[in-house]
Order: C-alpha cells, then structure tokens, then sequence
C-alpha cells in the first residue's frame, strides 16, 4: 500500500523498481551522503582511547609552561582549547555518527558551532571598549584604556563661546508690540 | 550480518510494505514503523536526526550565551580569574571528566547494542551510563558543599575570608605550591561551628584582609581596603559564572540520567520505542555525547587556568 510507486519508479534512494533491494545492498550503497551508515565497535574503543589520551595532554598542559619557549602567555590557553575542540570533533564524528550520516545532518550539526563564530564575531566590539566593565580594571596598562592611558573622569563642559558663533551673536532687539511665544 | 546489511534490508522490507512484524526476533532484521510521510526507512531516520540535531543547536545557543560571558570577563580580569580557579579542585574535576568520557563510551555501546537487538546488552550499558553519571552527580555535590563552606556562593559571597581559608587549609601555601590537601571535605566541627582549625588571626602575616567579625556563612564584608572590596567583586563574577555553567550542566545530566531510566523501563517492557527501531535510543544518545561535549570545554575553562 504504501510507497508502490517509490519501489515501480524508484527514488533516489531506492533506484530501480526490485522490492528485493537488490541482496541487502551488502556493500553496494553509495558513499555520498544520502545513506546512514554505522561505525564498528573497534571504532568507538579507539575514539575512547584516543578521549582519554587528549585528556591526559589536557591535564598535563597545565603543568607544562608553554610560554617558556614561545613568547606568549596566552599559549598555553590556545593550546588548550584546540585539544578540547579537537575532543569535541572525536565524540562528534564517531559517537554521535555525522560522518556516518547524511549531508543534511551533517550541515545541522556544523551549524550551531558556526553560529558560535559568529556570536564570538559579534562581541569582538568588546576588545575595542575603553571604559572598564563596571569595576575598576585590573591594572592600568589593560586593553580597556585607551591609547592616551587612564583618561580622569571630568564632568563635561561644554566649550567657551568663540567670537563669531551663532552663541555671542547679538540679539536682535524685540519688536514693539510683537508677542512673544512664552505668552 | 553487518549492520549495514540489516539497515537495508529493514529499508527493503519496509518499503516492500511488509506487514509481518517480527520485532521480537533476536538478531533478525528490525521493522520499524514506516510512516507515511515517509518514502523510505533511511528517510525517516534521517529526519529523526536532523530533529534531535535542531534540538541540539539550540543547547549550544543555550551554554553558547554562558560561555561568552565567561571569555568576556576572563579577557577583561584574567589575574581574578588565575586566582579565584585555586578553589576548584582538579583532580575531582578530572575524575569527573574520565567518568563523563566513559559515560559516552558506555552510550554509544548500548546504542550499538540496541541496533544488533540485544536487549539485556542494551539495559546493562544503559545501567553503566546511568552509575557514572550519578558518580559525576556525587562528586559535583561534595564541590559545591566544600564552596558553600568557604563561603563562595551568591548571597554570601567574602572572598577575603574564602581566601583566608584557603590559607589555613594549606598551611599558608598557595597556588602550585599547595599539594596534597585539595579535595578535602570540612569536618563535623568545622561545618557546625564555622571556625577552621588553624585560624589565622589578623595580627598573623599571611592574614588578607581578615575581617574582625566571626567566618559564617551570612557575614558581610565590613571595614576592607577598596581595592579588596572590588577584588572580591570581581571574583564573585568568577564563582557567578562557575555556578551558572555547572548548575546548568548538572540539571542536564540530570535529565539525562531520567532519559536513560525510561529507555531501561522500555526496554524492559519490551516496547516497541526499543524493539521496533533503534532511532530513540540513538537520539537519546546524541543528547548525552552533547552534554559531554559541554563538560570537555567546561573542564579547562573553568579548571585548568593557568
């Protein structure tokens, strides 16, 4: 009842009219992404084993000083976080079976963790920010100064009158008899 | 027959329209229920897929948020932050990080369990995942007991005295110095009374910035240095943003661990959730390996800032 057209007609999925399915397809189904394939037992103990090491690479980082033979102490944090992506992309490839599935799922899954570049994209704008971030910075030679240093908070005056502007032009006397727009 | 051979036949059959139901047999081919909006088995679990993985998208944009505002204000006060982090101890945040990674492992077996049609396999990895992550609930309840002691949670928060703690518990040490204390568990007399057994008086050298009033869990800071009182604010926006991430990743695995509760009721009732087709439990396991994904960023984040 259901689908006779799909198996007469065939589908993109299902070519050719056989409702045998051809020998249970044993090694005959492309690999283009339009079918779910599984991954081995093997395949899951060695991504485990592989989890583990980078944990131990992760763990052992942070009593390692990266930043004695590369001039920046962000190394150490950098160097981190890849191994902790590269941790997600494992579980994501193998346990959770993208690489076994289709297209589609795949751009699913690639999706959210491009929307997350493009949230980090977004505030960006706080590295240009010079005003501390509601408590008192840290030290004074932080990115939140600007490039004149520690500006001190003056209240604003506004500037004196230079002769020649609109503010000492003089006014021009009221005519007799003319009402004023206050009454 | 490899699983690839059983998922095309199930495609076959249940395009054949095939109305026998063998969903008991052991080893035999799994008939899913085809639906109609459906051309093929292959179709149907793929939408399956792209619907948990819609799902999924939308926890990252959950914890996305949250793990913004920590790269905020960790660029914005990383000398806080390198400081504030010796209070979390690290080898109960790596056990927690083993028991997650082999809670995944243990997943995706009885996933794989549940495609060959094994049932009493499938309960048992099941049963496996479920005790680790209550292991991972055990140890994330001593953490936030030992900070609840020291006073580091919002409502109550007085990072001198936290830090005078530390201190007194580490033999004035701090720092990678300080080996072989860390986790400890606050005895009897310390929890009921607030005091700590070694305590550092104001007129001691190590003291920092030690209020004059008694360590309880409602004291308010009073009388302290400027710059202390904004250093213990910029702390507290660390502690504020460890609690929000892990109490939001612990409501997670909580979910999680009652998801695989009811899989093990399923299957155990042999329900045709589990026995007809292996796509629940698969999807289930997709929100398990993603709540350990959040947990692989979290460890190092929050643990190891060094």
């Amino acid at each position: 009842m259901n689908n006779t057209m799909a198996v007469t007609f065939g589908t993109a999925r299902n070519p050719g009219g056989d409702g045998h399915g051809g020998g249970s397809g044993h090694g005959k189904r492309p690999h283009d992404g339009t079918f779910i394939q599984h991954p081995t037992v093997g395949l899951y103990g060695i991504t485990y084993l592989a989890l583990l090491v980078l944990l131990g690479v992760t763990v052992g980082l942070y009593y390692i000083d990266l930043s004695k033979f590369v001039p920046w102490h962000g190394i150490n944090l950098l160097i981190a976080m890849v191994v902790a992506v590269v941790k997600a992309l494992f579980v994501i490839r193998n346990f959770m079976n993208v690489q076994g599935s289709t297209k589609l799922v795949w751009l699913w899954a690639a999706l959210g963790f491009i929307w997350l570049v493009l949230m980090s994209g977004m505030f960006l704008d706080y590295r240009t920010r010079t005003n501390p971030l509601g408590w008192q910075p840290e030290r004074p030679n932080m990115i939140q100064t600007g490039p004149r240093g520690v500006e001190p908070h003056v209240e604003y005056q506004p500037a004196p009158a230079q002769p020649g502007s609109p503010a000492t032009a003089p006014v021009p006397p009221a005519a007799a008899g003319e009402a004023s727009p206050a009454h | 027959m490899s699983l690839r051979a059983v998922t095309a036949a199930a495609s076959a059959a249940a395009t054949r329209g095939n109305g026998d139901h063998h969903a008991d047999d052991h080893g035999g081919v799994m008939t899913p229920t085809l639906y109609h909006q459906f051309e093929d088995v292959e179709q149907q679990n793929e939408s399956y897929l792209v619907g948990m993985w819609t799902f999924l998208v939308t926890e990252i944009m959950f914890f996305g948020a949250l793990f913004m505002a920590y790269s905020i204000y960790r660029t914005a006060y990383p000398a806080t932050f390198l400081d504030a982090h010796k209070f979390l101890s690290i080898p109960l945040g790596t056990v927690n990080t083993l028991a997650l990674l082999t809670s995944s492992f243990t997943m995706v077996m009885a996933v794989n369990a549940n495609q060959h049609k094994k049932k009493w396999s499938l309960i048992n990895w099941l049963g496996v995942t479920i005790l680790l992550s209550c292991v991972f609930l055990g140890i994330k309840g001593i953490e936030y007991t030992t900070k609840i002691h020291e006073g580091l949670y919002p409502g109550s928060f007085n990072y001198a005295r936290a830090n005078t703690m530390y201190l007194e518990h580490h033999d004035g040490k701090a720092g990678h110095e300080a080996k072989g204390i860390y986790p400890y568990f606050p005895s009897v007399q310390e929890l009921a009374t607030g005091y700590s057994l070694n305590r550092i008086t104001p007129e001691d050298p190590r003291a920092v910035g030690v209020e004059q009033t008694p360590a309880g869990p409602f004291t308010s800071y009073q009388g302290a240095p400027s710059d202390v009182e904004y250093w213990s604010k910029r702390a507290q926006l660390f502690f504020s943003i460890y609690f929000a991430m892990t109490g939001l990743h612990a409501v997670h695995i909580i979910i999680g661990i009652l998801m695989m509760g009811t899989l093990i009721l399923l299957a155990l009732k042999n329900h045709p959730y589990i026995t007809q087709d292996y796509m629940p439990t698969e999807m289930i396991g997709l929100y398990w390996h993603f709540v350990d994904i959040v947990w692989i960023f979290l460890f190092p984040l929050m643990y190891l800032i060094s």
